[in-house]
């Protein structure tokens, strides 16, 4: 099989990996080197699905002794198998580098002959990009669940960022989907790496010439929709996967159906929506201090697909409105509906030099489309406005039975969408709330 | 009647104006680019010399009365080839003498907002193009041999501002090795590299190349990959091209491996 066939198949294979993420990272290029990683991380293209592409992003190989229901790589799955060669990944990511096409590999694989022998052809395929090519560009390697940890952690000592993915949200969905997996050979890596990130971090800060172990962290992924746990589980890992393990990013990839195990639900779409929504939550919680049981509790255990989660924290929450823009503190004003972290920073620097209105606000780059309905500038509203839920919910996303703009396409939306949803409502409290909601505005 | 301070289109032109205009004791009203002045019944004309003395006393007093911030912020904008950004750069430069060290917090003021719009504009341009520049292999022939090398990287780009000493550092950086060039198609120049290694062997040259350069040896089969790779990259079920388009605009496709044709 030529190189063109294999990477054909071993791209896809590795497609439903969404992180594509390229930042994070500072390494510098060394004495004849090829290379380095911008901080900030760079996208080089967009595919036709709008996903940034920033890493060459394949599968070792797609050969797998295990049978993981939710994967297009299990066992029993009729697919075209290939295995790149240590030399053709490395002529590839060196080719495709120096064109400007990526700023580094992504290499995962499926688990071939045992997860050792598998890490340790990984490791043969990045410690001859580092060493022996001196290549310093972005490298984001999978752990192999069930590898030795010495394999892992020599890895780490060669990769900007490792990733083990979780995958299923629970030890039952784990049982029922991914039999040969467990709980263990998932978050005892992660743990550990955690730890040797931390450990390793302070050496390098003490002696800058201590090597460095993933600098951009660990990262880890997340099935939406093919498992019954609902948004509060959900967020409720991811938080404590951010401060138990020390976690960079949490990525959540709606399911798409990829087989027809009766296990897994029937669906048509992927859930795209929820997924929209588990990242806005997941924003939320890393960049503005928002706790998870703020945004969901088991209450109110979906996230509201009407409203994004600040606005729908915020009408449940209007005692703490409206936010005088002229006084009140940036962590305060952060959480004002619709007002980034961008708006925010230049709220708090702008209002020392001169009292903001809302003419201001407006030059200033502020969105008010939804902060408008929350907030004061000197005391001032910006309309009339009944301050209750139900009806500045109205306002946020109009009136419930016909929304503006959805029509026909709107209405077949929530109906697919629903039916992803049902697969909760067995499990949890019905909420009359966020059913009412439950309507698609189609704004992603 | 007011004077308008005509400058050579240069940036030393524009800081010359800026520098003229803080000693003069009758300020002029607008500052402009010769190339984009047009004439008036009620305006005076004052063309200046470009002295690089003067536009060096300019830095020294953007730097220290209102801040390093304000000069990038104005080089920046001098960049951003937009419409009179000579009289926007002016009122920026007016107001930063006014206000002092806290001039950029002024976030909301229209003269404020003028200078960070463009600076913005031209950051967004810059980061956009680190990953759309797209260098492709093509042969020097013996007569144009770079350090010993037949090879050099070629990138074709026609962006809106003027960014391509601004990315040159970049790859300058990553690729100090190997020689390449970044040809700005439209504005007839060019980031060259040596190949000789360091992260400072890079120039800006006035370029104009007859007929596109040869494809070296295996540069078709590896842009035949990249697309077969974005291709089986793509999920099926969330094909989304209005958001690829608002990602990856398409006045950028032309030049795109990619997307071309
Ligand atoms: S181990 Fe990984 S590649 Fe193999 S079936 Fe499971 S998810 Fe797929």
């Amino acid at each position: 099989m030529d190189v063109k066939d294999k990477l054909k198949i071993l791209s896809a294979a590795a497609k439903y990996d969404v992180s594509c993420v390229s930042s994070g990272s500072s390494r510098q290029n060394t004495e004849g080197g090829i290379g380095n990683a911008a901080e900030s991380g760079i996208c080089h293209t967009w595919g036709a699905d709008g996903r940034c592409v920033s890493l060459l992003k394949v599968l070792l190989t797609n050969n797998c002794i295990y049978n993981c229901a939710y994967c297009i790589n299990r066992t029993t799955n009729d697919v075209p198998r290939a295995s790149f060669t240590v030399d053709e990944i490395v002529d590839l990511t060196i080719n495709f580098y120096i064109r400007n096409y990526i700023e580094g590999l992504f290499l995962s694989s499926g688990v071939e002959v045992n997860a050792n022998y598998t890490m340790e052809r990984m490791l043969l395929a990045v410690k001859k990009l580092r060493i022996e090519k001196k290549f310093n560009g972005y490298i984001h390697l999978k752990a192999i669940p069930g590898a030795d940890y010495s394999l892992v952690s020599e890895a780490g000592r060669y990769a900007d960022r490792m990733s083990v993915n979780i995958e299923l949200p629970s030890e039952e969905s784990l049982k029922a989907l991914a039999p040969q997996k467990n709980r263990e050979n998932i978050l005892l890596p992660m743990k550990r790496i955690g730890a040797e990130i931390i450990e390793k971090a302070e050496e390098h800060k003490k002696n800058y010439k201590a090597p460095q172990f993933v600098p951009a962290g660990q990262s880890t992924q997340l099935i939406i929709g093919a498992s019954p746990e609902p948004d509060y589980k959900i967020i409720k890992l991811s938080e404590s996967l951010y401060d138990k393990f020390n976690l960079k990013r949490v990525f959540y990839s709606a399911y798409i159906p990829v087989s027809d195990n009766p296990k897994l639900p029937v669906i048509s779409k992927p859930p795209l929506l929820r997924e929209h929504r588990l990242y806005q939550a997941d924003w939320l919680l890393r960049f503005y201090g928002f706790l998870a049981d703020e945004l969901v509790n088991p209450a109110r255990p979906q996230l509201d697909a009407a409203l994004d989660p600040k606005a729908a924290w915020a009408v449940n929450n209007l005692h703490l409105f409206p936010v005088e823009i002229n006084r009140a503190s940036y962590e305060t004003i952060l959480r004002i509906p619709g007002v980034g972290v961008r708006s925010a920073k230049k709220i708090v620097t702008a209002r020392r030099v001169h009292a903001l209105n809302f003419d201001d606000l407006k030059r200033l780059g502020v969105v008010l489309k939804r902060a408008k309905y929350f907030i004061t500038c000197s005391g001032k509203y910006y309309e009339k406005l009944v301050y209750e839920e139900s009806s500045l919910r109205v306002k946020l996303i109009g009136p419930p039975p016909a929304l503006p703009g959805s029509g026909a396409a709107g209405l077949k939306k929530k109906k697919e969408d629903e039916g992803q949803l049902s697969l909760f409502e067995n499990d949890i409290p019905h909420d009359v709330s966020t059913n009412i909601s439950a309507a698609v505005t189609g704004e992603f | 009647m007011g004077a308008t301070y005509i400058y050579d289109d240069s940036f030393d032109g524009l800081l010359t104006a800026l520098f003229t205009a803080y000693c003069a004791a009758q300020k002029p009203d607008a500052i402009a680019a010769e190339s984009e002045f047009e004439d008036g019944l009620f305006v005076e004309k004052v063309p200046l010399k470009t002295d690089p003395r003067k536009a060096a006393k300019a830095v020294n007093i953007i730097s220290n009365f209102i801040s390093l911030d304000a000069m990038h912020n104005i080089f920046y904008a001098f960049l951003a080839e937009s419409e009179n950004h000579g009289g926007v750069i002016y009122d920026y430069f007016k107001f930063g003498i006014e206000k002092g060290r806290k001039a950029d917090k002024f976030l909301h003021d229209p003269r404020v907002i003028g200078v960070h719009k463009l600076r913005d504009k031209l950051h967004c341009e810059k980061h956009r193009l680190l990953g759309l520049i797209r260098f492709k292999k093509v042969e020097t022939g013996a007569a144009g041999e770079i350090n010993s090398r037949r090879h050099i990287y070629y990138a074709e780009i026609e962006p809106d501002n003027n960014v391509v000493g601004l990315v040159a550092p970049h790859f300058a950086h990553r690729l100090p090795g190997e020689p390449w060039m970044i040809h700005d198609l439209k504005r007839g120049i060019a980031a060259l590299n040596d190949g000789q290694g360091g992260g400072a062997n890079w120039s800006v040259v006035d370029i104009s190349l007859n007929g596109a350069p040869q494809s070296a040896e295996n540069e078709d089969i590896y842009q035949d990959l990249w697309r077969a790779f974005l291709k089986s990259l793509v999920i099926e079920t969330r094909i989304n091209p209005k958001l690829q388009k608002r990602c990856m605009p398409v006045r950028y496709w032309k030049h795109l491996v990619e997307m071309a044709d």
